[in-house]
């Protein structure tokens, strides 16, 4: 009974009646989601089983992070899980790998908060996929690249520096 | 954590989420240089080596060169002592042997090296004298290295 309260309606996508819920950013913005799609996320789906009224609270979460997850959540949701091995299987497969290639075309701020909302959220799907955005671009440089990429500041003391390369000789020449 | 310059979010990343991100990095050289960062990332990179699963391998390729597969990157080992044979690796270290039966483990980022024990003597002490003085004489071999 409880659950039901945090479910706003229902809609008609897809095809079929479906039950959505209401997901309310950190910026009070609300957002409609089919709750097979917000139940990828871990966290929602324990928030809708506890139930609630108007809607539920993300309040770590900004409007913009969020509806790049929902873009997730949505497109991965919307994907039945067909016959392994039959080749609407594999075009499923392909398609998926493409929008995810597309959806980590995104600037280094956006992709450090979708990884905290993964995190946060636990879209597993999503979280894996951020992390390893992240490494890929991480892989073959150097200290010094990976710093300018992503605007970190460089706090070792000069001390520190020199002990840093000292360690490691061998990789950074 | 004192730092002395403001940090950005990536920085800050939590270490948990660095913990996921390191396991994806094949290349022990990458994932030495993603703690040679900042502190945040050098500490959770210390926190997380532990548990991190085994970097790919490094090919040797003889005359101290190394290929490391991941990196598409020939790494040289800058050596300061004369050595015959690699024997194989654990984890960052490199066993190396001589003739004379004296032998080591060297850290390739550091171009340290760590005598491991006299092998010779080491042998000479399990082995009885003259079965010992017969094998060695036709040059020592090592098959396997295990670190404990």
């Amino acid at each position: 009974m409880a659950a039901a309260d945090s479910c706003d309606g229902i809609s008609t996508s897809g095809g079929g009646w479906e039950k959505t819920v209401t997901l309310v950013s950190s910026d009070d913005a609300r957002f409609e989601v089919r709750e097979a799609a917000a139940s990828l996320s871990q966290t929602v789906r324990r928030m809708i089983r506890a139930g609630g009224d108007g809607g539920i609270p993300l309040p770590k979460v900004d409007a913009r992070t969020l509806s790049t997850v929902l873009e997730y959540c949505n497109k991965h949701a919307a994907v039945p899980a067909p016959a392994p091995e039959s080749s609407s299987a594999e075009a499923a497969a392909v398609d998926l790998e493409w929008f995810d290639k597309e959806l980590m075309h995104v600037d280094l701020a956006t992709l450090c908060s979708l990884i905290r909302a993964a995190d946060y959220l636990e879209v597993a799907g999503l979280l894996d996929l951020t992390c390893k955005t992240v490494a890929d671009m991480i892989k073959s440089k150097t200290a010094e690249e990976i710093r300018q990429m992503f605007g970190i500041q460089n706090d070792f003391t000069p001390e520190e520096e020199e002990q840093l390369s000292r360690e490691n000789a061998g990789v950074f020449e | 954590m004192a730092s002395k310059h403001a940090s950005s979010a990536w920085s800050d990343l939590p270490s948990d989420l660095l913990g996921l991100v390191l396991p994806r990095l094949h290349s022990l050289a990458d994932r030495v240089r993603v703690g040679a960062v900042c502190r945040p990332w050098r500490s959770g990179a210390r926190q997380h080596h532990p548990k991190l699963p085994p970097p790919m391998p490094w090919v040797a390729l003889g005359d101290n060169a190394y290929l490391d597969v991941v990196n598409d990157a020939v790494r040289k080992l800058n050596l300061q002592v004369p050595w015959n044979a690699s024997c194989g690796s654990a984890d960052h270290l490199i066993f190396l042997t001589r003739a004379s039966g004296w032998c080591f483990l060297a850290e390739p980022f550091t171009v340290a090296v760590l005598p491991v024990a006299d092998l010779a003597m080491f042998i000479m002490e399990q082995t009885r004298e003259e079965i010992f003085s017969l094998s060695y004489s036709l040059s020592l071999r090592v098959h396997k290295v295990v670190l404990l």
